[in-house]
C-alpha cells in the first residue's frame, strides 16, 4: 500500500517518524494556534490527529497546501510532514511552505465538515424550537426555558458537523458582574447555539447582536452559501466575572458540542475604558447605533451610573474672593484643560455693571491639573479686578453636566447662565438683555444668544437636527454656521429647536423641575440639546437671541468625519443614547405652541 | 489744575539709550521744568541682575525703577503679579500722580495700567506708541517673520497665524482682545507719527482718543555746514543709530558697492552705529565682510557708537544722514537730531520716515530696500545747489518745552 515507502522498507518505523517530525515540531506555536486542543502532548497529537485534520505542526509548514499539491502523498496516507522532512525536502517539494499569519482564522477552529442528516427529526431540534421559534430573528423572550431545556441535552462528543464558532474576547468589568463578549460563528438557519458559563448562566445565542464580519466570509467563502451572512456576534452576559469560563455549544443530532470557550479577563470598570474596550470591538458604523442600543448603553449606563454615585459623595474644595450680595444670576463656568481664558473673560466682565453688581460668578473646576494653577491665578486676578467669584472643585472630573450641576449647587440666583469659560461677550448688559427676552413670554425657558468665532462669522444661531443615514444618527447641526452675522435670516429672539450650552441663561426654577443636566453623557456631547429636550417637554421654548453677541473661540467643534476612531464612537454613542431617549422630539422642528 | 505726572518708561537712559526711553526721560526733564506740572516722577522698568523681585527702588530724587518682567509675552502678561496690586499701587498711593503717562508697557506688562485705574479711576493714563506693538507680535515692527522680513500692512488673526504657526487663529483673538480692553482703559493715546496713528486707528483706537506730538528735541541753533573747498561736493553720508537688519545698514553698504568704482571715488559713507555685536553672527558676517572691502577703498568709515553728547560734533562732519530701514519706524530720533542740526535726510520712502521727510524739500526719498535707488540718490545729492537748497528748506524741530505744553494741552 504504501509505495512511496518500499524503496527503503523496513527501516521506517513510527519510533524514526516522531523523532524526525520532533526536531521541528513547534509545540508552543501548536497550543496557541489550535486553542481548542484539550491535550498537552502536542507533538502526539500532531502525530496521531492534527496532521489527518489539517493542523500544521509548525509555522512554515502547511499540512494541507502540501496534501493538495502532492496528490500521491494524499494516496500514501503517510504524515505529510514526515514526507517533506524525509523525501519531499531532496526532491524539491515547495508546495506546503508558506508564512501562515496569525489571523488565518480557519486555523483557529475545525474545519472538516460532515453532514447530520438526522439533525431536523431529532428530538432536540424540535424542542428547541418548540421554545424559540424558527425565526433566526430574536423572537422570543423565553430564556429561562431555554436555559432550562439545555440542561436536559446531553453533551456529545466530538466536533459539531459543522457549526463553528470562536470567541475573540470576553471581558468582565471589574465591578459588578457584567461581561462582554465578541466572537464569530458559522451557522446554518436552523443551528441552535447558546452561551454557558461555569456560574450557570445560559443564554441563546440569537440573543446576541449579529454583524457581518469581512475576516471571517473571506475566510469560509466556501461554506458562505449555506452559512448566515452576519457571522460577527457580540454578547452582554451577565453572572461573569474575572476567571469565569464562557463556553459556547451547538446543537446536534447527537446532543451538544461545545464548539468554543474562552476565559473571562478583567476589564477596568470605569466608564472610559469600558466605552475603549467596546470600542475596540470593530462593527460597522452604521450598524453601530444597533449594537449601542442592545449591548454598549447598558453596560456604560451602569457604570456611568455607578461613577455618578461614587462622585456624589466626594467632597468639593471651595473657596471665593469676595460676595456678591444680591446676586440676580448665577454664572456657572466650567474650567476643563485651560485657565488662561479667564482672565481674558474678566476683561469683559470688568466692563460690565451689571455683572459686577447683580451676577454670581462660579468657576468650577473641572480637571485636576487646573486645581493648583488657578490658586494662584485666582487671586491674582481678584486683585487685579476686584469682582467677586467663587471656586468649585469637585474632586475630580466630572465631565461637562457633571461640572455645571455642581455650580449649581452652590448657585443662589434667581437665573442660571451656564457659559463656557472661552466665550467673550461683546458689550456690556448682555445678561440683562438675556433675561429681558427670557420674560418677554411666558412660554420661553431657555434662552442663548448668538455666538461668533474669532474671525466674525456666526457659529451659534440656534441648533437644528440632522440625521446622518451612514451612521443612523441624529446629530447636533448649527445652521448658518460661517456666515456673516448680517445674513443672518433672524435679527429678533426667536424659537428654534435647540439653542447651545457654551452660554444659556433659564430660571432656576426650570432648571430644578426638569433635573437639570443629564449626566449619563459619554465624555460631553448632547448634553446640551437633552436640556434643551427636557425643557421642550415641559412645553417651554428654546429661544435663539440675535441681538446679544459672544465670540466663542471653540478651537473646532467635533466633525464627525465618519472614520471609524474612538471619538467618532463616543459621538455615535451619545447620538445613539440621545436618539432613544428623544426620538420624538427630534423629529419635530420646533416645540408645538 | 497743575498735574502731578508719572512718567512710566520700560527702561532708564541711564542703562538703556533706546530712542523711546530717551523721548520719555527728556519729556519728564521738560515736565519738572513746566510751572504747570505740579510734580513729576521717572517710574523705569530696570534689570537689575537679580531676577524679577518686582520691587520699586529710588534711583535718585523723583526716579525709580521696577524690577519687572514679562512672563507671556504673547499676552504681554507680567511676570510679578503681586507687586502690580501692592508696591506698584503704593508707589500711586504717595506720589498721587493725577496723570500717569505711560511710553512702553514691554518688559512690564499689560497689567499695571489696569492696577492704576482700579486704584483711582480719576488718574488720568495715556499711552505714547512708540511702536506697533499691540498690533504686530513681531516685536511690534509689522515685519513678517522669516526670509526676506517681508512688509506687512495690515494685521488679521490668520495672517500673524502664518507669521506664527505655533499660534492659532484664537491666540490672536485673545492677545489683541487683552490689548484692547487695556488701552480701553486709557484716556488717550499719543503717536510721534500719522502713520502710526493712522495704523491704530485701523486697528481699533478712536480717531479722536490719538493725538500726534512729535518727540521734543533740544533748543540749540542749527550746525554751521561741514567746511569744504571750492573743488568738493556734499558728499559725506551718515548712518546714526542701531546696526540691527531693520535699519537696514546692509542697504546702504549694498548701495556702495552698486556704484561703480569711479563713482565710489566721489562719496564716502560714515556708520555711527551700535550694538553690532548683539546681532546674530549671520548679520555680523555679512556686514563686516560687506564692509572690510570699501573701509580698504576708502569709500566707507566706520566710526562706531557714540554717547549722546558726542552726537553733535559727528554730525557736524556730515553733510547728509542717511535713514534706510526696512521696516516702517514710526519717528526715527535720528531724523528730529539730524534737522536740529541743520542736516538734510536721505531716507526710505516708507512709513513715518516718508512722513518726517519731505522729499525734494528737507530731504530726500529712495524706493525702501533698493540698493540701487540708494546709490542713485546718493550720487544725485553730493550736489552743492542741492545740499544748500534742501538744508535751508529745514524748520527747526519742536522743543523739549513746546513738547511738554503739547502734552499738556492734551492731559487737559
Amino acid at each position: 500500500m504504501l509505495s512511496v515507502f518500499k524503496k527503503n522498507k523496513g527501516s521506517i518505523t513510527e519510533a524514526s517518524i516522531k523523532n524526525l517530525i520532533e526536531t521541528e515540531f513547534d509545540a508552543e506555536f501548536y497550543a496557541k494556534k489550535y486553542k481548542f486542543l484539550e491535550t498537552d502532548d502536542y507533538l502526539n497529537h500532531f502525530l496521531k490527529e492534527g496532521w489527518k485534520e489539517g493542523l500544521d505542526p509548525c509555522e512554515w509548514f502547511s499540512t494541507s497546501k502540501y496534501l493538495i499539491a502532492y496528490p500521491d502523498v494524499a494516496a500514501s496516507g503517510v504524515n505529510p510532514f514526515f514526507h517533506y522532512l524525509h523525501y519531499g525536502k531532496a526532491e524539491g517539494r515547495n508546495g506546503g511552505l508558506v508564512a501562515k499569519s496569525d489571523d488565518d482564522l480557519r486555523s483557529l477552529v475545525r474545519t472538516n465538515n460532515f453532514a447530520d442528516s438526522e439533525y431536523e427529526n431529532s428530538k432536540y431540534f424540535r424542542e428547541a424550537c418548540d421554545i424559540l421559534g424558527t425565526n433566526t430573528e430574536f423572537s422570543s423572550n423565553d430564556f429561562e426555558r431555554f436555559a432550562n431545556w439545555t440542561k436536559i441535552v446531553p453533551k456529545a462528543n466530538g466536533p459539531h458537523p459543522h457549526v463553528k464558532a470562536f470567541i475573540d474576547s470576553v471581558k468582565a468589568t471589574g465591578s459588578g458582574s457584567e461581561a462582554v463578549t465578541s466572537g464569530w460563528v458559522i451557522r446554518k438557519q436552523n443551528s441552535f447555539m447558546w452561551f454557558e458559563t461555569n456560574q450557570g448562566q445560559i443564554l441563546p445565542m440569537r440573543s446576541a447582536f449579529f454583524q457581518y464580519r469581512e475576516d471571517v466570509y473571506n475566510a469560509f467563502e466556501d461554506e458562505m452559501t449555506e452559512a448566515l451572512p452576519l457571522a460577527g456576534f457580540v454578547q452582554a452576559l451577565t453572572a461573569c466575572n474575572p476567571g469565569t469560563v464562557l463556553k459556547i455549544y451547538a446543537l446536534s443530532s447527537e446532543g451538544a458540542h461545545e464548539i468554543a470557550q474562552g476565559e473571562v479577563e478583567r476589564l477596568e470598570s470605569t466608564p472610559k475604558k469600558i466605552a475603549e474596550f467596546l470600542a475596540s470591538i470593530n462593527t460597522p458604523l452604521s450598524e453601530l447605533p444597533k449594537r449601542i442600543s442592545k449591548i454598549d448603553e447598558p453596560l456604560i449606563s451602569s457604570a456611568i451610573a455607578q461613577k455618578n454615585t461614587a462622585i456624589s459623595a466626594m467632597p468639593h474644595e471651595v473657596y471665593s474672593f469676595g460676595k456678591c450680595s444680591s446676586p440676580e444670576a448665577s454664572i456657572i463656568i466650567p474650567l476643563y484643560g485651560r485657565v488662561d481664558f479667564v482672565e481674558a473673560q474678566m476683561q469683559c466682565f470688568s466692563k460690565d455693571v451689571f455683572v459686577q453688581n447683580h451676577c454670581e460668578l462660579i468657576y468650577v473646576i473641572d480637571d485636576p491639573t487646573l486645581v493648583e494653577p488657578f490658586k494662584k491665578l485666582s487671586s491674582d486676578i481678584y486683585a487685579l479686578y476686584g469682582i467677586p467669584f467663587k471656586v468649585i472643585w469637585g474632586g475630580l472630573n466630572r465631565g461637562f453636566s457633571g461640572a455645571n450641576n455642581l455650580g449649581v449647587e452652590y448657585a443662589t440666583a434667581h437665573y442660571l447662565l451656564f457659559l463656557n469659560s472661552d466665550a467673550f461677550p461683546t458689550n456690556p448688559g448682555w445678561v440683562e438683555q438675556l433675561t429681558d427676552v427670557l420674560n418677554s413670554n411666558a412660554d420661553y425657558g431657555v434662552v442663548s444668544p448668538r455666538l461668533l468665532f474669532a474671525d466674525g462669522s456666526i457659529q451659534h444661531a440656534g441648533m437644528e437636527f440632522v440625521y446622518r443615514n451612514e451612521l443612523s444618527i441624529w446629530t447636533n447641526h448649527h445652521p448658518n454656521m460661517g456666515i456673516d452675522p448680517s445674513l443672518d435670516p433672524h435679527s429678533e429672539a426667536t424659537v428654534v429647536p435647540a439653542v447651545t450650552g457654551a452660554c444659556m441663561l433659564m430660571t432656576r426654577d426650570l432648571f430644578d423641575s426638569v433635573g437639570g443636566w443629564d449626566n449619563g453623557y459619554l465624555i460631553g456631547d448632547f448634553e446640551d440639546s437633552d436640556l434643551c429636550f427636557k425643557i421642550r417637554e415641559q412645553g417651554k421654548h428654546c429661544v435663539y437671541v440675535p441681538t446679544v453677541e459672544l465670540t466663542h473661540l471653540e478651537r473646532q467643534s467635533f466633525n464627525l468625519t465618519g472614520a471609524p476612531d474612538f471619538r467618532t464612537k463616543v459621538v455615535i454613542y451619545n447620538a445613539t443614547r440621545h436618539q432613544n431617549k428623544w426620538s420624538s422630539l427630534l423629529q419635530q422642528s420646533v416645540s408645538k405652541g | 489744575m497743575k498735574q502731578r505726572i508719572l512718567v512710566v518708561s520700560h527702561g532708564h537712559p541711564d542703562f538703556s539709550l533706546g530712542g523711546a526711553e530717551i523721548a520719555a526721560y527728556n519729556l519728564f526733564e521738560a515736565f519738572k521744568n513746566n510751572d504747570d506740572v505740579e510734580d513729576t516722577w521717572f517710574l523705569a522698568r530696570a534689570d537689575r541682575g537679580r531676577g524679577v523681585t518686582g520691587q520699586i527702588h529710588k534711583r535718585r530724587d523723583n526716579e525709580y525703577l521696577w524690577e519687572q518682567g514679562i512672563a507671556d509675552w504673547h499676552l504681554m502678561k507680567s511676570a510679578h503679579q503681586e507687586s502690580i496690586t501692592t508696591w506698584f499701587v503704593d508707589l500711586l498711593k504717595s506720589l498721587k500722580p493725577t496723570v500717569v503717562h505711560i511710553h512702553h508697557y514691554a518688559h512690564i506688562g499689560l497689567e499695571f495700567i489696569r492696577a492704576i485705574k482700579k486704584y483711582d479711576s480719576s488718574i488720568k493714563v495715556y499711552l505714547t506708541l512708540h511702536e506697533y506693538m499691540a498690533i504686530c507680535k513681531h516685536n511690534g515692527q509689522m515685519v513678517k517673520t522669516g526670509e526676506g522680513m517681508k512688509l506687512c500692512s495690515s494685521e488679521s488673526f490668520d495672517e500673524c497665524r502664518g507669521c506664527f504657526p505655533e499660534h492659532t487663529a484664537e491666540d490672536f483673538w485673545l492677545r489683541k482682545h487683552t490689548f484692547k480692553s487695556t488701552f480701553d482703559l486709557a484716556d488717550g493715546f499719543i503717536s510721534p507719527s500719522e502713520f502710526l496713528r493712522q495704523r491704530y486707528i485701523n486697528w481699533g483706537i478712536n480717531e479722536n482718543e490719538i493725538v500726534v506730538i512729535e518727540n521734543g528735541q533740544s533748543n540749540l541753533p542749527p550746525l554751521e555746514p561741514r567746511a569744504i573747498q571750492e573743488d568738493e561736493t556734499r558728499n559725506r553720508f551718515g548712518f546714526f543709530g542701531q546696526v540691527n537688519p531693520y535699519k537696514g545698514i546692509d542697504i546702504l553698504l549694498e548701495a556702495l558697492r552698486s556704484m561703480t568704482k569711479e563713482e565710489r571715488k566721489q562719496v564716502l559713507v560714515e556708520i555711527h552705529g551700535a550694538n553690532i555685536e548683539a546681532q546674530s553672527g549671520e548679520f555680523q558676517t555679512k556686514i563686516k565682510k560687506l564692509a572690510k572691502k570699501l573701509i580698504a577703498e576708502g569709500c566707507l568709515r566706520w566710526v562706531g557708537p557714540y554717547r549722546p553728547d558726542e552726537q553733535r560734533n559727528r554730525l557736524q562732519e556730515v553733510d547728509w544722514v542717511v535713514v534706510p530701514s526696512i521696516w516702517w519706524e514710526n519717528s526715527p530720533m535720528v531724523i528730529q537730531e539730524a534737522f536740529t542740526a541743520g542736516r538734510p535726510l536721505i531716507v526710505s520712502n516708507i512709513g513715518g520716515m516718508a512722513e518726517k521727510v519731505d522729499d525734494g524739500v528737507n530731504g530726500l526719498h529712495f524706493s525702501a530696500r533698493n540698493p540701487q535707488s540708494l546709490a542713485k540718490v546718493m550720487l544725485n545729492a553730493t550736489s552743492k545747489t542741492l545740499w544748500m537748497e534742501l538744508s535751508e528748506n529745514i524748520e527747526a524741530p519742536i522743543s523739549y518745552a513746546d513738547c511738554a505744553i503739547e502734552h499738556l494741552n492734551f492731559f487737559n
